[in-house]
């Protein structure tokens, strides 16, 4: 039936707006709109922008060369066991696992992460809490 | 074929497409040739082309990123939004939806949703909606067990399952032998198959001329 390794994605279209809080247990692909807090069991993508709290396994934040010149951009705090970003993201990150920031990241507030890399021309500001003990 | 959902779904619109044949057959042994052409133009062919072909696109996007993906917005199974949703191109469901729904194209369901859906058009199979539906083009039921609690209100419908509320038309009401509507019907043309249970008023004013 549905439980093959490949999983469902629920996509929100780049022209679509979601105001509301979203729960998926399927990867989840944000190109558009969505106000409210975000709770992906699996894995994320953002091309769009997230106004809201996001949890997830794995996260994914494009930047403009990724994503046909709009970047993803994500307001509000991110709760995610790993991290790739190369869009914006305006809040406190905790990252259990690895965290690395690409050469376009636009990144404001806390960062607590287990690894963390950063890759040269990337924007930070904000403290950074690296701590892999595991 | 991961996509079993749909596959059922196909099955079912060929298998509506065969009833539309032997309801065709039958409509013509009744020499009516309005309703001839009628049948003819309801026949839900291009769904399944078009389903098929949106099923295509994301089978050939096991890769997250093409760009055909971005055209269509899908609530997964396992996903749950609790909230409005406004959409322009095409929304499908398969999970479970709390809120209003504003699309500019189709809303192809076959999950839960709970709140007023308004798009160009409607397909529930296998779904259950709680709220009023508004369409500017067409609604299908596209299935027995699909059920809609709410008033309906588009400019052609084709009932095969439930609806609790009142269904008004602009022009074709058909209702399909396995469908219940409880509630009052509006439309220009109706159409009902034997077998089909209607509790509730008809209005069919049919401004044109009845033959």
């Amino acid at each position: 039936m549905m439980n093959e390794t490949a999983n469902n994605k629920t996509i929100i279209a780049r022209k679509c707006k979601i105001v509301g809080e979203i729960s998926a247990n399927d990867d989840l692909l944000v190109y558009g709109e969505v106000k409210g807090n975000v709770n992906c069991v699996n894995d994320m993508v953002v091309g769009g922008s997230v106004e809201g709290d996001v949890e997830a396994r794995e996260l994914r934040v494009h930047g403009k060369a990724e994503n046909n010149g709009k970047a993803g951009a994500i307001y509000g705090q991110v709760a995610v066991a790993n991290c790739i970003v190369n869009g914006k993201i305006e809040g406190d990150c905790h990252i259990e696992g690895d965290m690395i920031v690409g050469s376009t990241a636009d990144l404001i507030g806390e960062i607590n992460a287990g690894s963390i890399e950063i890759q040269k021309g990337a924007a930070l500001k904000g403290s950074l809490n690296i701590n892999n003990q595991g | 074929m991961k996509w079993n959902v749909n596959n059922k779904m196909m099955n079912n619109i060929n298998k509506n497409r065969q009833n539309k044949d032997l309801e065709e057959d039958a409509a013509a042994l009744r020499t009516e040739e309005k309703l001839d052409e009628m049948l003819a133009n309801d026949i839900p062919v291009n769904d399944s082309d078009e389903l098929m072909a949106a099923i295509n696109r994301y089978e050939e996007g096991s890769n997250l990123e093409t760009p055909a993906e971005r055209e269509v917005s899908v609530i997964e199974a396992k996903t749950t939004v609790y909230g409005n949703i406004e959409c322009e191109g095409d929304l499908h469901v398969k999970g479970v939806i709390n809120g209003d729904l504003a699309v500019s194209g189709k809303v192809m369901s076959g999950g839960k949703t709970n709140g007023t859906i308004e798009a160009e058009s409607v397909v529930l199979h296998d779904a259950k909606h709680e709220g009023d539906i508004r369409c500017a083009k067409e609604i299908t039921l596209g299935s027995e067990v699909s059920v809609v609690v709410g008033n309906i209100t588009a400019q052609s419908v084709n009932l095969l399952g439930k609806v609790k509320g009142n269904v008004s038309v602009n022009e074709r009401c058909h209702i399909g032998a396995q469908a219940v509507v409880i509630g009052d019907i509006c439309a220009k043309v109706i159409e009902v198959e034997a077998g089909a249970v209607i509790k509730g008023h008809l209005d069919i004013t049919q401004d044109a001329a009845v033959e």
